[in-house]
């Protein structure tokens, strides 16, 4: 009787034990939300793209800081992904949600060009424009160019024969290989580009030698160039990065343009005024924070802050630049 | 720094009383889930894995050795007192192991399992310690040519080799390969197969179907089927270690195990199954005297020593293709790459130049988790043997449950829950009519990768499909995967000439992933 017993209640504690791993299991998956009352609560913000890319980062980026100033709290993070972002844009253009806010940048204005989108940035509302990356130009060390000139002189000869890697179709790297392209006279429309999903296949595909070149974030190639198994040939934008202080811009070598990989955030549309004042504070508010300062430097950021109408007017100039390119290089018919 | 000086790096982060309680959760979280009848591996690590999203990634991949490691143990035992495998790795274990166990040796079985897993577990890890950075080093030189091929040895291995016919596990291979081409293409930004469903846009969550296949099809199948038998559970006491002369029957089946498991493993083809088999069948070989009488009969311990050490030794192996080349040659391999790439992290010959701390902690708490499952489960086995006493109406209730949970917890998608139960019935239709899962699973992971390796091939090489073969390292790999189709069709052509019954079709139904 009494072993009967005894086994009869182990058995039913391993029962409970199995139980209580499954319920573990099931309950923990939400991850950390529901804070206490702060300044702003239930705040979502959409990464159009998968974990781990720019938009990815840039949001948790924004949530943490935003935490951890007490300006808002509770902020969730959710990605949607697809093709350049524009799955998300479509997310929030469809949305009623006044406490939305998605993430965005020069990939998705591409993005919105490529894939044809039925929604536009114009059916969303512009808040602010937070950040950017430089690209850079790289060879592989033991290739035979050591210039951008050299560079520029072999690609010009053969266009068909020169694969380049970057990012995704239509994004930063293939508009910014189009402006460069047709400013130094190669036909936009011959360049052999070679799409990757996301900057480390891009690396991968320069270390290995099968393309010629490769464009990507400064952050995202320095590494190996600082290893010395890449060659910087120039950076993109205005300024030379911090992070590679002895590359050349473009247009210290005679190309004449600057480019940048910006990032910024909009919410849906027809949000009202207030709630548009209410955001541009908020990004304003952590713009200046020192942890936002500290996060631009750890994840090798540029400042590149912007709101308002201002900042309107730099998307819609953005939007005409990316237009041309991508219809020169045939990718917008 | 050296490999080494990484690794003490890593049991320095691994070791501290936070990680080491994230990877004691996991090893019993694992053991737990994996110790449950009809689930392998592969479908606990998917099961467990919104768990894992609670923490930071670092602590996260430390759970995670934890549960991948717990739950080959777990099957083990689950495969010896009851003979339900829960993957065809462990259908060797099974047979000499359910065996040993119906003659009363079941606390032996259980202990030459589970040292033998320790040992054998030890051993490829530091094998995989020492080979891995090596391999990353020199995977960095390999094109998308070279991608490309790999990946068609990986399909054509997981489909070909294994399961009860070649052609069923193709098509299941194809089943994945086209879901696997669902959502928008991300080198052309287009639509495919999307049938208007927005969050179809985003391509099939790769861990729903796991789930989906796996739990959900499992569960279905246990209702439809399996639900008027209780399950005949061996009962076992404490299990404290084993005797001396056990100890000198199993030692070398654990090495062999090693050997074999271990490069066959590593090598992007076939995964944990083809060394199993291969242990089993040269330990039987080798049996002489007592052993040899044993063996098929009333359970020989060499058959539980070799192919459980091949199994373990296989899992730290397949390791190396996935952290070095990003290529999931196993299902259990094929839901590990979904999780680091849900962390935003892309295994690949960069990971361990760009995430050193991640790769080493993660390496170094495979060694801290197969200590403390070997602590774990020889004192605790009895505890094991009563789980599986839990009737299966509960049992599968609960899974069903926390698999549904799970999914909606990840992305709060309400669409997620309906691709779950669609992909649910199909796999439940693939255990009915005989069709291997893994294939299908590896192939909604790998599809995608081969795919725009071999777009970018033809966009560098402007459309010459010759230069598939451009490469040596190509022309090899390609012509091993040929000749694993040839061989495959021989040796069971020659199985049905002799009317032998192939290891594969001892295989249940259950088994069928």
């Amino acid at each position: 009787m009494l072993p009967q017993l005894v086994r009869r209640r182990a058995t039913r504690a391993a029962a409970l034990l199995a139980a209580a791993a499954l319920l573990t299991g099931c309950g923990s998956g939400s991850g950390s939300n529901g804070g206490q009352a702060a300044p702003i609560t239930g705040l979502k913000i959409m990464a159009p793209a998968a974990p781990g890319g720019g938009y990815d980062q840039t949001s948790r980026a924004m949530q943490k800081d935003l935490q951890d100033t007490k300006i808002a709290s509770g902020v969730q993070v959710f990605n949607v992904e697809g093709a350049s972002g524009t799955n998300g844009l479509k997310q929030l253009a469809d949305s009623k949600d006044d406490n939305l806010l998605m993430t965005m940048g020069l990939i998705m204005v591409g993005g919105i060009q490529t894939t044809g989108s039925e929604k536009t940035l114009k059916d969303t509302t512009p808040i602010a424009r937070l950040l950017a990356e430089s690209e850079v130009l790289v060879v592989p060390a033991e290739s035979p160019w050591t210039t951008l000139e050299g560079f520029l002189e072999s690609w010009r000869q053969d266009p068909k024969n020169t694969p380049i890697a970057g990012g995704g179709a239509g994004g930063s790297e293939q508009i910014l290989l189009g402006l460069i392209a047709d400013q130094v006279g190669i036909d936009p429309g011959q360049i052999n580009y070679v799409a990757n999903s996301g900057g480390g296949k891009a690396l991968e595909k320069v270390l290995s030698g099968e393309v010629k070149a490769g464009l990507n974030g400064v952050s995202e190639f320095k590494e190996q160039i600082d290893a010395g198994k890449l060659r910087a040939l120039a950076v993109s934008g205005d300024n030379r990065s911090k992070l590679l202080p002895e590359v050349k811009t473009l247009k210290e070598q005679g190309v004449g343009l600057s480019f940048y990989n910006w990032r910024g955030v909009h919410a849906r549309p027809g949000l009202s005024d207030s709630d548009k004042q209410k955001f541009t504070d908020m990004l304003t508010r952590l713009h200046d924070s020192e942890a936002w300062k500290k996060t631009l430097v750890d994840n090798d950021w540029e400042d590149y802050f912007l709101t308002g109408a201002e900042y309107s007017s730099f998307v819609d100039s953005e939007n005409e630049r990316a237009r041309k390119v991508l219809t020169d290089i045939g990718l917008v018919k | 720094m050296n490999s080494v000086e990484l690794l003490l790096q890593g049991f320095q982060h691994a070791l501290s009383a936070q990680n080491l309680m994230f990877a004691l959760i996991g090893v019993v979280l694992g053991t737990l889930i994996g110790v449950l009848p009809g689930i392998g591996p592969a479908m606990t690590v998917a099961l467990l894995l919104p768990i894992t999203y609670s923490v930071d990634a670092s602590a996260a991949f430390i759970m995670f050795a934890g549960i991948y490691y717990g739950a080959m143990y777990g099957g083990s035992t689950t495969s010896i007192l009851l003979n339900t495998p829960g993957e065809t790795a462990s259908v060797m274990t099974a047979i000499e192991g359910n065996k040993m166990a119906k003659a009363g040796r079941a606390a032996q079985a259980l202990a030459t399992a589970a040292i033998g897993s320790f040992v054998a577990g030890t051993i490829a890890t530091a094998a995989l310690t020492l080979a891995a950075p090596q391999i990353a080093d020199w995977a960095v030189s390999l094109t998308s040519v070279d991608y490309f091929a790999l990946v068609v040895l990986a399909l054509v291995t997981v489909s070909a080799m294994l399961g009860s016919s070649p052609l069923r596990g193709f098509g299941s291979l194809l089943i994945g390969m086209f879901a696997g081409m669902i959502g928008i293409d991300s080198l052309s930004g287009q639509n495919r197969f999307t049938f208007g469903v927005d969050e179809l846009t985003t391509g099939l969550p790769v861990v729903v179907a796991a789930v989906a296949l796996f739990a959900v099809g499992e569960t279905l199948h246990v209702a439809a089927w399996l639900r008027q038998t209780p399950p005949k559970v061996i009962g076992v006491s404490t299990v404290w270690g084993l005797p001396k002369e056990d100890i000198k029957r199993s030692w070398k089946p654990w090495l062999r195990g090693t050997a074999l498991g271990f490069p066959i493993g590593a090598i992007p083809a076939g995964g944990a199954d083809v060394p199993t088999f291969l242990s089993y069948a040269i330990e039987r070989k080798l049996a002489k005297g007592k052993a040899k009488e044993e063996f098929g009969r009333t359970g020989a311990i060499e058959g539980v020593a070799g192919p459980e050490a091949a199994n373990n030794a296989a899992a730290a192996g397949v390791l190396v293709p996935l952290l070095t080349l990003g290529l999931a040659t196993s299902s259990t391999a094929a839901v590990m790459l979904a999780a680091f790439q849900s962390y935003g992290l892309r295994p690949g010959p960069l990971l361990f130049t760009s995430n050193p701390e991640l790769v080493w902690g993660l390496i170094a708490s495979l060694y801290i988790g197969n200590v403390l499952l070997l602590v774990l489960n020889l004192p605790l086995a009895s505890l094991w043997a009563k789980l599986l006493r839990v009737p299966r109406p509960f049992l599968y209730g609960g899974i069903l449950t926390c698999a549904s949970l799970g999914t909606y917890a990840v992305n709060q998608s309400p669409v997620h829950l309906v691709i779950l139960l669609v992909i649910g019935v199909l796999g439940f239709a693939m255990r009915r009519y005989g069709w291997p899962i893994a294939p299908a699973v590896v192939g909604l992971i790998l599809g995608p990768i081969g795919e725009e390796n071999l777009r970018q091939a033809m966009q560098i090489n402007q459309g010459d499909y010759s230069a598939l073969v451009s490469t040596t390292f190509a022309k090899i790999v390609l012509g091993l995967a040929l000749l694993a189709v040839v061989a495959s069709l021989v040796l069971r052509v020659r199985a049905r000439l002799k009317g032998k019954q192939t290891p594969e079709a001892l295989v249940g139904a259950g088994a069928g992933n």
